[in-house]
């Protein structure tokens, strides 16, 4: 298999096959979305989920990696699935093109081994954890504004998007935007979180959110639930 | 100082602006006793408290009614939500 040669000294085969048979639900297909997904397919995760409702328009191309000229105006799940079956068409995948919520999540994540939220709704990110929680399913949270970006690994039962945000509704995304970098920046390390977790390897971030500002080039990990129980 | 407090303030991202830049965000502040958390924060500057994230000893602090007390590390964030 040439295709994973590169992955070797890193991904051994056996782990490789243990990729090919996982399922991780991807929220959202947007600036964080289209990043998690191209790295996910290309580390060769065999099922993926993509949601998102949403068409893409001009005001993406500054940062969303499926965007282009020529798909503007037609589906993100759709044109997220081309680009997929252009890396590696063995890659199961299942597009849900609408919108979100707590009703209707459990049906879409159930079964799956990860959930990774690259959502833009804080409270919908807070929704997600609790239906994450509910189906007994990890996730991998991201979120990014302006030169900032924070990822954190929730486990079913710990709450902390809840914990961090409170009655936050907005982030200074609102005001910064959000530009080409700090989602490539935040969305490789949602992937690396995944690959640990599904692989069960190496030290994922507990109870904690890592904070970084990529403007003063400072890495927080901020604890916020004690799990070292 | 009796009537005073000593407690360390960390700032985060774009709240580093209240801090001299040499601070790194990070400075030793000396407070009257008993000062509300909602008081402390006013002295730092113009910020949004609805959209705050402030952490007190590690713990996420809601109450801005609560006083702060010698040797407490606050540390002061600005959310993110965006995808």
């Amino acid at each position: 298999m040439d295709r994973y040669l590169k992955n070797k000294n890193l991904i051994s085969q056996e782990e490789q096959n243990i990729l090919r048979k996982k399922k991780v639900v991807v929220l959202g297909c947007g600036g964080l979305g289209g990043y998690v997904i191209e790295m996910l397919v290309r580390l060769g995760v065999g099922k993926l989920i993509l949601t998102d409702y949403d068409t893409f328009d001009e005001s993406n191309l500054n940062r969303q990696l499926i965007s282009e000229e020529k798909n503007l105006g037609r589906s993100k799940v759709k044109e997220t699935i081309k680009r997929i079956s252009r890396i590696n068409s063995r890659i199961s995948v299942v597009g849900v093109e609408r919108e979100i919520t707590e009703m209707n999540l459990d049906q879409i994540i159930k079964g799956a081994d990860l959930v990774i939220d690259a959502l833009d709704s804080i409270p919908l990110k807070i929704s997600v954890e609790k239906v994450c929680s509910k189906e007994d399913i990890s996730m991998v949270h991201g979120a990014i504004g302006g030169w900032i970006g924070q990822v954190a690994v929730v486990r079913p039962g710990d709450f902390l998007l809840k914990t961090l945000y409170g009655d936050i509704k907005k982030g200074i995304e609102e005001e910064m935007g959000n530009p080409s970098f700090t989602p490539a920046a935040i969305a490789s390390i949602q992937v690396s979180e995944a690959l640990k977790l599904l692989l069960g390897r190496g030290t994922p971030l507990n109870g904690e959110v890592l904070y970084i500002d990529l403007e003063n080039n400072d890495f927080s990990k901020i604890q916020m639930i004690d799990n070292s129980h | 100082m009796e009537d005073h407090i000593r407690i360390e303030v960390r700032l985060f991202a774009t709240l580093r602006k209240f801090f001299p830049v040499e601070t790194r965000g990070v400075q030793q502040m000396d407070l009257p006793k008993d000062i509300t958390i909602e008081d402390f924060v006013d002295l730092i500057g113009e910020i949004d408290k609805s959209t705050l994230i402030l952490m007190v000893d590690g713990r996420r602090e809601k109450d801005f009614s609560k006083t702060l007390v010698e040797g407490s590390r606050v540390a002061l964030f600005p959310p993110v939500g965006g995808g």
